[in-house]
Parts: C-alpha cells; sequence; structure tokens
C-alpha cells in the first residue's frame, strides 16, 4: 500500500461498488452493464425468433401461451475502463493556506484520489489507466485489469510532479481521442481555466460516450481571499508575481471566483459530466464516499 | 488663513504621513505562493478604476484627518482673511465710532442698534485675536482721542454711547491723521464704524484730500470699514420748527410747523399718530404721510393764555430708529426782529430797511433802524438780532464790538462801502471795486444750494438767483469762509466767515441800481436778508432751538433740566444728548441736527472715491447680525476630522465575506 492510500478509506469504500452511469463496453464479463446482450441473470426483453437465433434461449412459456417463438434476452455485464486523468500543472503545488508541505497540497490530494479509485477499479475486476497533464500530455497508461498494471499505475501517481502551465484542455481532447472504448473517465484537477475551455472538452469526452466525472479541487482561501496587507502573489504556473493590497480588490476577486464557480456549475450541467467540487481541507475520504454513493445501482 | 498658534503650523508636513505609511506597507508585503491567478488577474482588471478612485479618497481622507487635528491645535480665526491674529496685531487699534443718531437704528428682533452691534463685534474680536495692541477710541461726537485700557470696558464707555448729534467723518478722520503723526503709532489699524450716510461722509468735502494723502504715505496702516449701509424700511423721523406763542382771540396758540420724513419713500399712505406734549400735557394728532415726506405748515395748538413761555415734544410711535422718534421744542413770546443798518448810502440803507423790516412772518414784530456810519457806537447791541454793515471796516472797539455780536449767535451782513478801507475784520477784507472785463454783468457759477442763506426752498425749488444780475462787485479779500455763491472770474459774491457761532456774510455787491439788480429782482435780496435775520433772532429771544454738539460743556452744565428726560441725562452728556434746559434767562431744546435725518447712504464708487489711493478692507454688516468678526474656529477643523475619520472607516469597511460553505460539494 502506498502512504498516499489510506487502507482504513479502502476497507471503508470497500463495499461500495463503483458503478458507471451508463453502459460500457468492456472486454471480459463484469459488473458493469453493456450496451449488447447478453446472458447474465438480469432480464433485458422479449424479441421474435428469426431463423440462426439460438434455440435455447427460445422462450417455451411463451410459445405455449400464444403460439409464437420468442427470444428471451439478458442484459450482458461487462467490466468497467476507469481512465484517471490528473492535472499535474503547477497550481497543483496549492496546499492547505497556501502550504507547499508534502501530503498538504492538490497533488498529493489528487494523488489520494485517483490511487483509491484505481485501487477499488482494480478490486472489482475493471481495468484502470493514468494519464497525466502538465503543458503537455505527460504521461499516458492505457487502462488495463492486472495487478501488475495497478502496481505500475500507483507508481506513477507516486511519481506525479506539478510544474508548469496547465494543459489540461489539450489533453482531455487527446484523452478523447486516445481512449477507443467507453470508459469512465475521472478528472482530478483545480481546473483554473476558463470555463468555456472546458465546455468543448466534457462535450468532446461525452461525444466519444465516455462517462465523465470531475474532481474540483479547491482551496478555502481561494475562494475566502482573506488578506489583511499587501501581499506579493507568487503564481505556481510560472506567470509574473502580482503585488497587491488584497482590501482593494478582494471584494472584485470573490465576483470573479463566483462566477466562474457558476460558469464551471453550467457547463457541467449541460455536458452531463459528474462533478464534484472539493476542498482539500475536508478528508479526501469524503468526496470519494460522495461519488460512489451517487453511482450505486 | 491665520491662526492663534502658527508654530503648530509646522506640523504640516505630518499631512504627507498616510502616504508615507501607505509607501511603507507597500514595501512589507509578504510573499505567498498563488494558483488561482487567473482570478487575481480578474479581479485587478475588475477593480483597476473604482479600487484606485477609492484609495485615493481614502488617502485624501486621511490627509483631511491629520490636516483637521493640525489646524484644529494651530486655533484658527474664522477673520483670518482679515489677518487679525495676535502674531498680527497692530500695535494701536483705532476705532472711528460714528455715534450720529442714524446709526441708533435697531434690529427689532434683538433691539441692538448699528452703533452696538460694531462696538460689540469689534470688542469680540479684539477679544477673540488676544491682540496685545492699544486701543484708542476716536467717536463723532467728542473728535477726541480716547485712550482705553481694556478691550471689555469699550461697549460700556459712555464715550460710545448713543448721541443726538451727526457725525463729520472728514473732520474727525482728519484729527485720527493728526494722532497717528504726532504720535507715531508704528503698525496701526483704524477702524471706522458707520452706516455710511451721506451726510455723515460729505464725500464732497476738501478734508478727504487730505486724509488721503496723509494715510497713503503711512507704513504699517491698515484700514477696515465696519459698515451698515442698511435703511430701515419703516423708519420715520419727526421734527418742528417755526415754534412760537401766537396771540389769540380766545387766548394764545402754540404754532409750528410739523415734519416728517420716512427713510425709504413709498406711495402707500401711512397713518401716523403724533403725541405732542406741551408742558406735561399730551394731544394727539393723526397724520396721513405719502412718499417721503409730510410737512404740516402752521400746526396750531391751544395755549393757556397765561403760558408765555414752557416747553414740549412731538413723539412717533415705535420704529425702527427710537432716537429720531421725539423732537423736543420750547416756546416763549418772540423776540422783535431788529436790524440796525449801517450806512452812509442812502438809497441802499432804504432797501436794507424794506427787505430787513418786511415781515416773513406776521405773528412776529419786526424793526429796522438806519445809522450812519459814524454813529456806529450808538448800535443797540443788546436787541439787535441783525447788523448790516455797509461802511468801512471798523478796526478798534467797534470791530470787537462786531466780533462779539457774531459770537454771541446774532448775524452781520458786510457790504461794500463806495470806499473801501484797509481795515478787515473775520479775515476779510474790501480792496476795490470792479466791473465785468467783458459786457456789462459778471458771469457766475452755480451758487450752493444746499444750506444758508441761498439754498433751496422747503418745496426743494431753488430760489431764482440765477436771475440777479450783477454790474458792480468790490473784491473780497477772505481766508477761510465759505463762499455761497462766486463769480466766474472766482470772486466771491456772497461768502459767509468761519466763526463758532453766529454768522459774518460778507456781499461783494450792492442792491442798488448801478450795482445789481438785486432789489428789482427782490425774492433772492428779501429771502437772503430776512434767512440772516431769523439765524441772528434764533440767538436773541428766551426760546433757543439748538442742535446737539454745538453749545459746549461749559455752558450746557449750568443749565436746568426741563423734563424728566433730561433730568436723567449726565451733566457731561448735555452737549451731544436731546433735552429740554432753562438757562439763566432762556429757554433751549436740544434736538439732533435735521440732516440726520436723511437717509442717503454714499454709493460704492463713492466711497471708492473718497478712499482712492488707500487700500481698505470692507465689512458690509447687518445690525444685530450674528456674524463675527474674528472667531476661533478649530472646532469646524476637528469636526472636518472627525468626518474625514468617519469617510476613512466607512471606505476601510472590508466587503462582506461569504460564508465558508461556499465550497460545499457542488455535483
Amino acid at each position: 500500500m502506498r502512504d498516499f492510500i489510506d487502507p482504513a478509506v479502502i476497507s471503508r469504500l470497500a463495499g461500495l461498488a463503483m458503478d458507471a452511469r451508463q453502459p460500457m463496453i468492456g472486454s471480459v464479463s463484469g459488473r458493469h452493464r453493456s450496451p449488447t446482450r447478453g446472458s447474465s441473470l438480469e432480464f433485458s426483453e422479449y424479441r421474435k425468433y428469426v431463423p440462426g437465433d439460438d434455440t435455447r434461449r427460445l422462450d417455451w412459456r411463451a410459445w405455449g401461451r400464444s403460439d409464437r417463438f420468442y427470444i428471451k434476452e439478458y442484459e450482458a455485464d461487462t467490466n468497467l475502463r476507469l481512465t484517471l486523468i490528473v492535472d499535474v500543472s503547477g497550481s497543483m503545488n496549492y496546499g492547505i493556506n497556501g502550504s507547499q508541505d508534502q501530503g498538504k497540497t492538490k497533488l498529493d490530494y489528487a494523488r489520494s484520489i485517483a490511487g483509491t479509485l484505481a485501487y477499488l477499479a482494480a478490486a472489482q475486476g475493471d481495468a484502470v489507466g493514468l494519464y497525466s497533464a502538465g503543458e503537455k500530455f505527460q504521461r499516458e497508461i492505457p487502462p488495463k485489469r492486472s495487478p501488475a498494471h495497478l502496481k505500475f499505475v500507483l507508481d506513477e501517481l507516486a511519481l506525479l510532479k506539478g510544474e508548469g502551465e496547465t494543459g489540461l484542455p489539450t489533453a482531455l481532447h487527446q484523452a478523447a481521442e486516445k481512449i477507443a472504448q467507453r470508459a469512465l473517465v475521472v478528472i482530478i484537477s483545480d481546473l483554473f481555466m476558463e470555463p468555456e475551455e472546458l465546455r468543448s472538452c466534457f462535450q468532446h469526452l461525452r461525444f466519444r460516450k465516455h462517462d465523465v466525472a470531475v474532481f474540483h479541487l479547491l482551496e478555502q482561501s481561494e475562494i475566502d481571499f482573506e488578506f489583511d496587507r499587501p501581499v506579493k502573489f507568487v503564481d505556481l504556473e510560472g506567470a509574473a508575481p502580482l503585488l497587491v493590497d488584497p482590501t482593494t480588490i478582494a471584494k472584485q476577486y470573490r465576483q470573479a471566483v463566483q462566477t466562474y464557480l457558476a460558469d464551471l456549475k453550467k457547463i457541467v450541467r449541460d455536458s452531463a459530466v459528474d462533478y464534484h467540487r472539493v476542498s482539500i481541507e475536508e478528508h479526501y475520504a469524503e468526496p470519494l464516499t460522495r461519488f460512489l454513493l451517487a453511482r450505486k445501482r | 488663513m491665520n491662526f492663534l498658534q502658527p508654530a503648530m503650523l509646522l506640523a504640516l508636513p505630518l499631512i504627507a504621513l498616510p502616504i508615507l505609511i501607505h509607501l511603507i506597507n507597500q514595501n512589507r508585503y509578504k510573499t505567498m505562493p498563488w494558483a488561482a491567478t487567473m482570478f487575481l488577474l480578474k479581479a485587478k482588471r475588475m477593480a483597476r478604476g473604482m479600487a484606485r478612485l477609492r484609495y485615493i479618497l481614502l488617502m485624501l481622507a486621511r490627509m483631511l484627518a491629520v490636516a483637521g487635528l493640525i489646524f484644529a491645535v494651530s486655533r484658527p480665526m474664522s477673520g483670518g482673511w482679515l489677518g487679525l491674529t495676535s502674531s498680527n496685531s497692530p500695535e494701536v487699534t483705532i476705532v472711528v465710532l460714528d455715534r450720529s443718531v442714524s446709526m441708533e437704528e435697531q434690529n427689532p428682533q434683538t433691539s441692538e442698534s448699528k452703533r452696538s452691534t460694531a462696538l460689540k463685534k469689534l470688542t469680540e474680536m479684539l477679544q477673540n485675536t488676544e491682540s496685545n495692541t492699544k486701543l484708542v477710541l476716536f467717536d463723532s461726537a467728542y473728535a477726541k482721542p480716547l485712550e482705553i485700557s481694556s478691550v471689555a470696558e469699550l461697549e460700556a464707555l459712555p464715550a460710545a454711547s448713543a448721541t443726538a448729534t451727526t457725525t463729520d467723518l472728514p473732520a474727525l478722520m482728519q484729527n485720527v491723521v493728526e494722532y497717528i503723526e504726532t504720535n507715531e503709532t508704528g503698525r496701526t489699524d483704524v477702524w471706522i464704524c458707520s452706516d455710511l450716510r451721506q451726510n455723515d461722509w460729505n464725500p464732497t468735502a476738501g478734508r478727504w484730500e487730505t486724509v488721503r494723502r496723509q494715510l497713503s504715505v503711512r507704513e504699517g496702516l491698515r484700514l477696515f470699514l465696519l459698515t451698515y449701509p442698511d435703511v430701515a424700511k419703516d423708519n420715520i423721523a419727526v421734527s418742528v420748527s417755526g415754534v412760537h406763542r401766537r396771540e389769540s382771540l380766545g387766548g394764545a396758540d402754540l404754532v409750528m410747523d410739523i415734519m416728517l420724513t420716512r427713510s425709504t419713500p413709498t406711495e402707500t399712505a401711512e397713518n401716523v399718530e403724533l403725541t405732542i406734549i406741551i408742558d406735561g400735557a399730551r394731544s394727539r394728532l393723526n397724520l396721513e404721510l405719502t412718499g417721503g415726506q409730510l410737512v404740516r405748515k402752521g400746526h396750531a395748538i391751544p395755549l393757556d393764555k397765561e403760558a408765555r413761555e414752557g416747553w414740549g415734544r412731538v413723539e412717533l410711535p415705535r420704529d425702527s430708529n427710537l432716537s429720531d422718534n421725539v423732537y423736543r421744542f420750547v416756546y416763549a413770546e418772540p423776540a422783535v426782529r431788529k436790524t440796525v443798518i449801517v450806512s452812509d448810502d442812502e438809497d441802499a440803507a432804504e432797501m436794507f430797511r424794506v427787505a430787513a423790516s418786511t415781515a416773513a412772518d406776521r405773528s412776529l414784530v419786526y424793526e429796522a433802524e438806519i445809522l450812519p456810519s459814524a454813529s456806529a457806537n450808538a448800535i443797540p447791541w443788546e436787541d439787535a438780532a441783525m447788523i448790516v454793515w455797509q461802511a468801512p471796516i471798523p478796526d478798534g472797539l467797534l470791530a470787537k464790538q462786531l466780533e462779539d455780536f457774531v459770537t454771541s449767535g446774532r448775524s452781520v451782513m458786510f457790504f461794500p462801502p463806495k470806499t473801501p478801507g484797509a481795515n478787515n475784520i473775520f479775515n476779510a477784507a474790501w480792496t476795490e471795486w470792479r466791473t465785468p472785463d467783458e459786457g456789462e454783468q459778471f458771469p457766475f457759477k452755480p451758487w450752493r444750494t444746499d444750506a444758508d442763506l441761498l439754498a433751496n426752498a422747503l418745496s426743494g425749488a431753488p430760489l431764482p438767483v440765477g436771475q440777479v444780475q450783477c454790474y458792480r462787485a468790490c473784491n473780497l479779500d477772505v481766508k477761510l469762509a465759505t463762499s455761497l455763491w462766486q463769480l466766474e472770474n472766482g470772486m466771491p459774491l456772497l461768502a459767509r466767515a468761519g466763526t463758532d457761532r453766529g454768522a459774518a456774510y460778507f456781499c461783494s455787491t450792492l442792491p442798488t441800481t448801478a450795482e445789481s439788480n438785486l432789489v428789482s429782482n427782490g425774492i433772492t435780496f428779501y429771502v437772503m436778508t430776512q434767512r440772516a435775520l431769523a439765524r441772528g433772532a434764533g440767538a436773541l429771544g428766551i426760546a433757543r432751538q439748538a442742535e446737539s454738539g454745538t453749545i459746549p460743556e461749559a455752558i450746557t452744565s449750568k443749565w436746568t433740566a426741563l423734563d424728566d428726560v433730561s433730568q436723567q441725562t449726565y451733566v457731561s452728556h448735555r452737549p451731544i444728548s436731546a433735552g429740554l434746559y432753562r438757562a439763566t434767562d432762556k429757554l433751549y431744546a436740544m434736538n439732533r441736527p435735521l440732516s440726520e435725518d436723511n437717509a442717503a447712504v454714499i454709493s460704492d464708487d463713492t466711497l471708492d472715491q473718497v478712499l482712492t489711493g488707500l487700500e481698505f478692507t470692507r465689512i458690509n454688516d447687518k445690525v444685530g447680525g450674528a456674524m463675527q468678526l474674528a472667531s476661533e474656529v478649530w472646532r469646524t477643523f476637528l469636526m472636518l476630522m472627525i468626518l474625514a475619520l468617519l469617510a476613512e472607516a466607512l471606505l476601510c469597511v472590508p466587503d462582506q465575506v461569504p460564508k465558508k460553505k461556499s465550497l460545499e460539494p457542488a455535483t
């Protein structure tokens, strides 16, 4: 177990299955619905017999009642491809109260969420992949379902390092193209970019029939902006530092944040994205619990 | 602006303290890594205008607060614009106080007069400025310097109280100038407190030129005019003239001319109720006043036949100026208006006799006696009201007797003899007879119409002086005389010599046909003779009307008051107050000069002309007004500071921070 994954959280969440919100196309049998008919125990529908159908699937009782041949169809169960996209831009190095200490940054938080989800997915037989998005698409691990692959994913997670400007929109578009089959795409980021840029990303992913979930990581001070004396803000993504008297722009800052959040909320609603705004001050188990419970069938 | 503690102003650079603190704070920033830079940039963009404005206002409020505090402790004066501060205080402050009757005009709400308002404000100003200055009062009644030891005494000084006098401001200012020059007063403030009445200022007076010339070269002299030019609309003044006793069929009447003068003429008819008190008995008289003036001539009031002499007064109801609401009079059997004509020219003497003995008022007795110059020592000096002297100017005892005659208040009219002598009297002497250089008659300059022998009639109509023709005139060598009528070449035709009392007139031509047409155009000759006679007769009868300020205290102090009001007047104030008195053998009614009833105020242009070349500060005040000339206004600055601090606090109020549930899960 890695230090960014809490076993207690794993054990607490183990009882909660991670379900897809839409049928998945998997390579093997699993616990997720498939768009095709299959041999699961879940009845799907009747349809008229056509020559060539397997006669073992004829419903003889229906023939007895109606003197017609009907085929009884069942849902197909398949596995899930969990694709984790983690933002590794410099802004993810921002931690609680501005701290950049190990274990307190957004990236650490993202690492914990991604690791836990990977572990849970692997435990229920789903494939897990990892994409890290910095200034460019940095790391790309396609989903696989072997335990060795999970170890590989977790190793990569442990090595993630936040730096440079965000390249998340580009990364999301690339991911939408590269992930061939339906997948649960989980994006973990602070999403510090124009909401309209995200709209096209989400729509692209949705167009590719992916189930998109977003963990939006924020720190409380980024929302409240409570400072009482001049501060020189050093941008974590490398932009020029800004010397600001916070009292003069606090109102406008909060207004900008609220507008951004409102716009983002509208975009995720329009794009049917499973959106979770997360304060990194709360334990990562809480948003995960909310995420899993919301997906429970 | 000026301050009582100007040293505190050295702290003014502290106004920059907020900016300094701001700059220091700017350099004491903390550095912080930040992720949400996009919001910072947006906020900065949004706040660019408002934030800067708010910041500027904040700085201004803080600087204003500091400035307010510094100014407050510097004890600013509201009269700072006058330069009235202890640091700038003059060595001598001269108060020129107009104590004329018109200065007693009151504000009905406060009952304060113009004079008391001016005194009060000057006192407050001098006390507030804490100036250590020598205070000298020149009041119009005494026109002498009075050094005052304490500013607080100024208001209560008898020498600053109300009088029934008029003001000769040019003469008063002349005295002020002399005082300044004599005492070398150094830095001097001169405060003239006046209501700018035309008759008080006499803008055409020659003395102004001297005053201007002498004041303009004084260094360190500042001239302030505390003026009250507003004229009350409701003020009416009353006066009586020609008061005399007249025998009638049933007994006797007291005859008088009553005059009402309204300060602001209006066509609205106003019913005025007069109270006439004669020897303590009251009667009422209703008059309807329209326009600016009403004259009720020959108003007769029945008298007890036995009442040969007495006193009385005419009173008006209360109005803006109480001092012109009462006019006092005394009456007695009129004296015979006797004229003695000393002349060796029978024709001229006869003409003088006719003009002097023809009665202008039939209730009076007129007599005229002709004496040749050789019998001049037989002149009945005690009985004569006027002497017409058409003979060589005498010298020795006769000259002395003539001067005493004039000094006693009676009149002498000098006409040129056929052969002028070398003597002079009243600094005047006849020199030689002249004829016009061109034509048959001398051309004239305009004559003096406002006063004296050739003044316009009561109705305002001028005398027909312009119709007079003069063919011969005797040159008059005269000093210190008032010219009433001049020939075009500047030679005086009619002049009055300067005397303390009485009048000595010099007429340069004769009424005879060879010299002039004064007889054929008899009105001018008759009127000037009768006016001179009336003036002389005024000093002859038992009952005398006198203007306040014309009789010295040495005389008035021996008088006995006739009524209660006069009884209450201080003896020292009798010369300048109105009152009714009995001298040994005479009755005196002292009243304000009638010129005080003229409410004309000099215009701003005229004032500028009068004070041409002098720098002066004029403060137009209202009677009873609350405006202070100078007062401490630190409270205002303290209030300003508090307001600035409040504004600063409002600008600093942080915006309401949204509750921290803003990061509640949003799915």
